[in-house]
């Protein structure tokens, strides 16, 4: 049997202790004439009471009466280990970039391939390999830089060759 | 004094705590007849001031003890749920002000989400590994009742006991909120941010469960 569906949330805030205003005024009126809602209200404040947890005992206030001074002793220990684990990492962050530091210019420092051996990467039309050879020096050179003969260039590309071959002389 | 005058000649300055006359014992104490708000005690404590940590924790530790007892089966039980429940609550405090996110600050209100969602995976454990049947949580006297009426009590607070345990969750946050932490419908809305009639017809349905339960008894 349930409070009237009016009153029936209000019926369990009484019971709660949480009435207030008009709503407790209203709802007192409807109690004296309505004795569904009174025994609804009676048995709800019952069910709440034998539902709460009773008060501490003296064993439970005895044991929670250092639970600050524990809680703080915990969290310094956790702090602690917050430390350790941040130098661990900050330590391993360190070995890693100095590994990275080691590695990556050596890698820089590989030497450039030759000119001779970036012509040997040329293969002539036909399916021949154009044996490469020195570029000739162009006279007036400097510096140790050799110019290379750009006629002599010309005439180790197998196209010019063709061209050439048509020409009367060859 | 001692050296009221440095090397060039001129007088020496020092910082006083708390002013010259060595200030209150607790810096961060308001004037008498007002408390340190709680955000207070917490920078308090990020600034160095352990005594802090302590009056911040016996300001909460009666509410947070009376949400997590409920679900623990030894005094010893509910003081390490409580003290799990308030490291938690400190490092949130502490992630919030490194982020500077002071808007987002309420440490009660943390603390007892917290203690509800601990008390919830307890009771989640409890049930999934067995350790314990449901009646026998909920710290309560050592000696067991010898009357009666005192036993027929006590085995209808165990049924209700483990009909709340049973409770949906929100059913089961907004009734103990109410009957073991004593919480106002308002402060119960804001810390589980819900609307108050949300928390208090919430509250209604857990309360007809309940009943439901003696309505079984009264029937046996």
């Amino acid at each position: 049997m349930s409070a009237c569906r009016e009153f029936e949330v209000m019926v369990s805030l009484r019971a709660a202790g949480a009435t207030e205003g008009e709503d407790a005024r209203l709802l007192d009126v409807h109690l004296t004439r309505c004795d569904r809602c009174r025994r609804e209200a009676l048995a709800i404040g019952a069910a709440l009471r034998l539902a709460k947890v009773p008060s501490p005992s003296q064993v439970e206030r005895r044991t929670a009466a250092d639970l600050a001074e524990r809680t703080l002793a915990a969290w310094e220990r956790g702090r602690e280990r917050r430390s350790v684990a941040r130098r661990i990492a900050f330590t391993a962050a360190i070995s890693a970039a100095f590994v990275l530091a080691l590695v990556v210019p050596i890698s820089l420092l590989q030497p450039e391939p030759s000119p001779e051996v970036a012509a040997a990467d040329v293969v002539a039309l036909g399916g021949d390999v154009v044996t490469p050879r020195v570029p000739a020096v162009a006279p007036g050179s400097t510096d140790g830089w050799q110019v290379p003969d750009l006629d002599v260039l010309w005439a180790d590309a197998a196209v010019v060759s063709a061209e050439l071959a048509t020409e009367p002389g060859d | 004094m001692a050296e009221e005058h440095d090397t060039m000649g001129r007088p020496a300055l020092r910082v006083l705590r708390g002013g010259a006359d060595g200030g209150p014992a607790r810096p961060w104490a308001p004037a008498p007849g007002r408390s340190a708000t709680d955000e207070a005690l917490v920078a308090a404590f990020f600034v160095g001031e352990d005594r802090a940590f302590g009056d911040l924790v016996r300001r909460h530790e009666k509410l947070v003890l009376s949400l997590v007892r409920r679900y623990a089966r030894t005094p010893e039980d509910a003081n390490d749920l409580a003290q799990r429940t308030f490291l938690r609550a400190f490092e949130a405090a502490r992630r919030a002000i490194a982020k500077g996110d002071r808007e987002a600050f309420s440490f009660r209100r943390w603390v007892v989400r917290i203690a509800l969602n601990i008390a919830k995976n307890h009771l989640r454990d409890e049930r999934r590994y067995g350790r314990a049947p449901l009646e026998s949580l909920g710290v309560r006297e050592a000696e067991p009742p010898v009357a009666p009426e005192a036993i027929e009590r006590t085995q209808l607070e165990r049924r209700l006991r483990v009909a709340i345990a049973k409770l949906p969750r929100r059913q089961r946050e907004v009734l103990t909120l109410r009957i073991d932490a004593e919480l106002p419908f308002a402060e119960i809305a804001a810390t589980l941010e819900i609307s108050e009639n949300a928390a208090k017809v919430t509250f209604h349905h857990a309360a007809r469960r309940l009943r439901a339960v003696m309505g079984e008894e009264g029937r046996k």
